[in-house]
């Protein structure tokens, strides 16, 4: 018998398993839909969507690192607007939840971007990014700061009746603290983390191989840290928490689910292997079946520490 | 809507053949998927052996040339040992295993019709312009103009199939050990004059700086120019955006998905330099 995979990740929304594409790395799913069934996958989360569109950082974006990569990409997007006649029509086609992750440079965009998603059809839930380290305004100043975090969370949540997830950064000394803020503002669920930052160097030229400098570091080179942070916010939080952090295969999603989380991403990794999503899903109904396990959520939480 | 995992596209490979062609030039024959057969030139594939923890992320190679086999396709890769993860691909053997997406891209816009083929390739960027030349050939084209130039003599790779392929083959050097001792770019402005505009297509693929000079030389002598560029992905689907290509009107275009092939006109080099 195949096990029971679903999964509950917070205001009442219900994925068919727990397997989810992180933002950023599945363009508009539309980019991955010749190598993907995209109707397998438990909810597809787009690229980061600001009012307006944003052009970017300029290139060099991106860098390979030890285990992973750096990107510096400035959340270029195509703005609602567009995202909204053009991108989302697409994913409406799936019988795949999709998740709209926002950005804002100020707390009324955020509000802006939660009422509008609202009204259109097709739209799931939200993640509110209060973590992107590329962008000079909004984003990581708003996750780094407990309060500033709350007041995101607030005002996105009164402006929305739909599952609000806040998207953390682990650029903080304790991120339980800005967990905490959020959940008591209002969050429905956390997916933790985003990038770490980073920086490279070519010794040649002696130039910065971003021409920002700094980046994100993702790729798993993360995960140990991703999964210690969301191990800590496990168990400083009663909301659902959802893993993020150089997941390749299941054995890596496993990590995250037994020790606390709901659901995973699937980021770097789609890069790097376009089905990763799909194998990742794959691996872990076999696990559950060589384990006799009838329902994931009977190995959501079931790290034992003696 | 999918109803399976791969349905349109394979995502593996496995090395048939691999050849030292030159100092750090290996010449990679990869039995690829039926998919490949529609690979036209300027396209290009994401690469990355399989079983290596290293390199973490594929790398974007243009395709050199491709054959049908009886069981399959062979698709020809020129790899430039630049850093450890070309490295990587140099040191793969007969039967290794690789993850292979493709072909990806937009290709050169082809006018079989037109008097003047015109290729102009630095080094490395040969590469696509050599399989270009292998359609003009085959679509009967009147005239096919190869500059090609490089540092030295033996950096200029596969003269004998271009010799095949092109109506003349003009050579250059940067330490003079063959043809003109100088850039190839000297020799195409010295020739450029000679291009009726309306009959004449220009493709080219090379350095940065000799994209650049390219582009000087055809904003003085408009002729219809192509260029292909080469920039660091991460996925090459369109979805990572870490190839921004900076244009003149001050927007990106992804090399990737827009690209990596574009009119020479719109590409703001001078950004990127």
């Amino acid at each position: 018998m195949k096990p029971e995979m679903k999964v509950h990740i917070g205001g009442g929304l219900v994925l068919r398993n727990p397997v989810m594409t992180a933002s950023g790395t599945f363009g508009y799913g539309e980019e991955y839909s010749p190598y993907v069934a995209l109707d397998l996958i438990g909810a597809v989360i787009v690229k980061g969507i600001s009012l307006e569109p944003r052009i970017g950082n300029p290139p060099p974006r991106i860098m390979e690192t030890p285990c992973g990569m750096l990107n510096s990409i400035g959340l270029e997007n195509v703005g609602l607007e567009i995202f909204l006649q053009e991108k989302l029509p697409f994913l409406r086609r799936y019988d795949t939840p999709v998740i709209v992750n926002i950005f804002g440079e100020t707390v009324d965009e955020y509000r802006c971007l939660a009422e509008r998603l609202s009204r259109a059809g097709g739209v799931r839930g939200l993640e509110v990014n209060i973590s992107c380290p590329n962008v000079k305004k909004g984003g990581i100043a708003f996750g780094t700061d407990p309060v500033m975090a709350a007041e995101v969370t607030r005002a996105v949540r009164e402006a929305t009746d739909l599952p609000v997830i806040v998207k953390l950064s682990p650029n903080v000394t304790d991120v339980t603290v800005i967990a905490s803020a959020v959940e008591k503002a209002g969050a429905d669920a956390l997916s933790l983390i985003n990038t770490l930052r980073g920086m490279s160097v070519d010794v040649e030229k002696r130039v910065p191989h971003l021409r920002t400098v700094t980046g994100g570091l993702s790729g798993p080179a993360v995960r140990p840290i991703a999964l210690r942070m969301v191990w800590e916010v496990v168990q400083t939080v009663s909301v659902p928490v959802i893993g993020i952090g150089g997941i390749m295969e299941a054995g890596d999603a496993l990590q995250f689910l037994i020790a606390g989380a709901c659901a995973v991403q699937v980021g770097t990794a789609s890069f790097t292997n376009p089905c990763a999503a799909i194998e990742v899903l794959e691996g872990i109904e076999a696990y559950l079946e060589r384990h006799r396990i009838e329902d994931i959520n009977n190995l959501i939480g079931s790290l034992n520490i003696s | 809507m999918q109803t399976g995992k791969n349905s349109r596209a394979s995502l593996k490979g496995t090395v048939s053949e691999s050849r030292r062609i030159a100092e750090n030039h290996v010449l990679l024959s990869i039995a690829a998927d039926d998919v490949f057969e529609s690979a036209v030139p300027g396209q290009f594939v994401m690469i990355r052996a399989q079983n290596r923890g290293f390199p973490f992320l594929g790398r974007p190679i243009s395709i050199y040339g491709l054959r049908r086999t009886k069981r399959n396709v062979a698709i020809e890769l020129l790899i430039r040992v630049v850093g450890a993860g070309t490295s990587v691909l140099a040191d793969l053997t007969e039967g290794d295993r690789v993850y292979l997406i493709g072909p990806l891209g937009n290709g050169y816009a082809f006018f079989p019709d037109k008097k003047n083929i015109i290729i102009v390739a630095g080094g490395i960027g040969i590469a696509p312009l050599a399989f270009l030349a292998d359609a003009y050939s085959r679509a009967g084209a009147q005239r096919v103009l190869c500059y090609f130039g490089a540092r030295s003599k033996d950096q200029l790779i596969g003269l004998e199939r271009l010799k095949r392929t092109c109506s003349k083959v003009l050579l250059s050097t940067e330490d003079g050990s063959t043809g003109h001792f100088g850039m190839i770019t000297d020799l195409f402005e010295s020739d450029v004059k000679k291009f009726d505009r309306e009959e004449t297509a220009v493709y080219v693929c090379g350095p940065e700086s000799m994209l650049a000079k390219m582009q000087s030389i055809v904003k003085k002598y408009p002729v219809p120019c192509q260029v292909s560029v080469e920039e660091r992905m991460a996925c090459g689907l369109g979805a990572c955006l870490g190839c921004a290509v900076r244009m003149k009107n001050g927007g990106y275009r992804r090399a990737c998905k827009e690209g990596p092939v574009f009119d020479i006109d719109d590409v703001d080099f001078e950004f990127r330099g």
